[in-house]
């Protein structure tokens, strides 16, 4: 309720300190005080937030120290690398969405490691277009550039759902094809088929091979996946190149948030690798080429769907939780 | 074994929640650089302190296009600061053998832009003078919701006892948090607060020591 009457009172303006204290409400009482045990999560969770942490600092400093230097400014740029890589290693929407589509949909290793390339290449593209197109071409001011890369999230987010709910439906005609084939096999409700020819355009798969993996359908599916992920910009490349901007240092920032999103790339491939791995093992695990199986196939696969529709929708009600400002 | 199946779990909710908070941004969301200076009186009794707090680049980018948008003068944003932060004690807490340092409003206050951030001043009288040849005297700053962090700025002087007795010296020791605050801190988001006695388990301790 406080992040909404503070929405309504300073709309648009920076919040000063001491502002907060006394209008917002605390989520959980007085946490501060309580006594508390460390465990593993915590000291995870805390390593890594205070390496972001010291991450932002060191990459606005080295910012800074360029300004007005002729120097490539490569720490910057191994810097920006590093980020990517430990960004990517902590938990994140992207991640999470590549790995559950890759649990739950069959797909080949390279198609894997390719999602997981374009999806953080992307990311910083779209950093890149957003904040320099927006700033630089279009003369818009920093915030308001927080408000645009807020909107393109929120795009970002619903094409999640779409992706999701497409997937679903997909799985869904596909168990419900397994069911009917099922029924057929056992003969419960067994009919004559005089009018049931097997043939070309019939639409009957009674064994799903390979070659189904690169349906239309499924190249649909994945391109929705790559493009949920890759046109949600990370904050951390956005907070470097509206710096950049306002600092004039354009081509540092952009070789900074290509060095940041070939780190994540790296990161987030490793992630695609185990998550493709770990599905076909199951695959071969469990695999028959029976109806039976496909039926489950596509129950795991309907799971996945709902999965990202939920995510999708729940990450898009959460952003309109936030102020239109990331930086704030 | 309830106790810590629950609390495992909350934590487990607690991290997820945690990959997909919208903007990823965790606390503290930006930082200010401090400087402190001490001023002495001719009896080497501390009578009062002068503070300037060096705001974060990007912040400093985004107060800079809130004045430009809305046309209003960093005057107003220094004016507005030192109320908010007046009712908070000016963030500092002075001690000396538990008891705390009593002052009135800021004088000297002064906003201006230094290397494209931007920067405070602003003079603290001490009512009651505290002498540091007795015991000494811990200050600690801090933004009470760690929503900004205050640490002493890394580039020296950050500290400076001005007119002291030469046996004065001040000892600055880092703050201390444990894992579980930290992953607290870093919890919460953008517009969620985690009370306003957050800041301070943040805070650096300095003592003044007079010999």
């Amino acid at each position: 309720m406080g992040a909404i009457a503070l929405l309504s009172e300073s709309h648009a303006t920076a919040l000063l300190p001491g502002e907060r204290t006394t209008t917002e409400l605390s989520r959980d009482g007085n946490h501060a005080d309580t006594e508390r045990a460390v465990d593993v999560w915590d000291q995870a969770a805390a390593w890594v937030w205070s390496k972001q942490r010291e991450f932002h600092r060191a990459l606005t400093r080295e910012l800074r120290e360029l300004r007005g230097k002729d120097s490539v400014g490569w720490v910057l740029v191994l810097m920006s690398f590093l980020y990517g890589v430990l960004h990517a290693a902590g938990p994140g929407h992207g991640k999470v969405v590549l790995t559950t589509y890759l649990l739950t949909h069959r797909s080949r290793l390279n198609r894997g490691i390719a999602m997981g390339t374009a999806a953080a290449l992307l990311q910083g593209v779209t950093a890149l277009l957003l904040v320099y197109g927006l700033i630089g071409f279009a003369g818009w001011l920093p915030r308001e550039t927080e408000t645009a890369s807020l909107w393109v999230t929120r795009v970002s987010f619903s094409l999640l759902a779409i992706v999701g709910l497409y997937l679903l439906a997909r799985a869904a005609a596909t168990m419900a094809h397994s069911v009917r084939q099922l029924r057929h096999e056992t003969g419960h409700v067994h009919h004559e088929h005089a009018d049931h020819v097997h043939g070309a355009g019939c639409g009957c798969r009674h064994l799903p091979s390979v070659v189904e993996i690169d349906t239309v359908d499924s190249r649909h599916a994945v391109a929705g996946v790559v493009l949920a992920i890759g046109l949600r910009p990370c904050s951390g490349a956005v907070l470097v190149l509206i710096l950049a901007a306002v600092m004039e240092l354009t081509w540092h920032g952009a070789f900074a948030v290509m060095a940041m999103s070939v780190g994540t790339a790296i990161t987030v491939v490793v992630l695609a690798i185990f998550a493709t791995k770990a599905r076909n093992w199951a695959s071969v695990v469990v695999a028959h080429q029976s109806p039976l199986w496909t039926l489950a196939a596509g129950g795991v696969a309907a799971f996945g769907g709902t999965l990202l529709l939920l995510l999708g929708l729940w990450l898009l009600n959460a952003s309109f939780a936030l102020k239109p400002t990331v930086g704030l | 074994m309830s106790w810590s199946f629950t609390r495992h779990w909350r934590m487990a909710v607690l991290t997820i929640a945690m990959c997909f908070a919208p903007g990823t941004q965790a606390h503290p969301h930006h930082w200010i650089d401090v400087f402190t200076e001490w001023q002495f009186n001719p009896k080497g009794l501390i009578s009062g302190v002068k503070l300037r707090w060096l705001f974060d680049d990007y912040y400093s980018v985004l107060l800079l296009d809130d004045t430009t948008a809305t046309g209003k003068d960093l005057q107003v944003v220094l004016e507005k600061t030192l109320r908010n932060i007046g009712r908070h004690r000016y963030f500092l807490q002075i001690e000396q053998q538990g008891v705390k340092a009593e002052f009135g409003d800021a004088k000297h206050a002064r906003i201006g832009v230094w290397d494209h951030r931007i920067e405070i001043e602003f003079s603290l009288a001490l009512k009651a003078p505290f002498d540091p040849r007795q015991s000494d005297i811990v200050f600690r700053i801090a933004e009470p919701t760690y929503y900004f962090e205050m640490l002493h700025a890394e580039e020296s002087p950050a500290i400076v006892l001005r007119d002291a007795p030469p046996a004065c010296r001040y000892r600055l020791e880092p703050p201390k948090p444990d894992a579980a605050l930290v992953a607290y801190a870093a919890s919460l988001g953008i517009n969620e607060s985690g009370g306003d006695g957050l800041g301070i388990q943040f805070a650096e301790t300095v003592t003044i020591r007079c010999e």
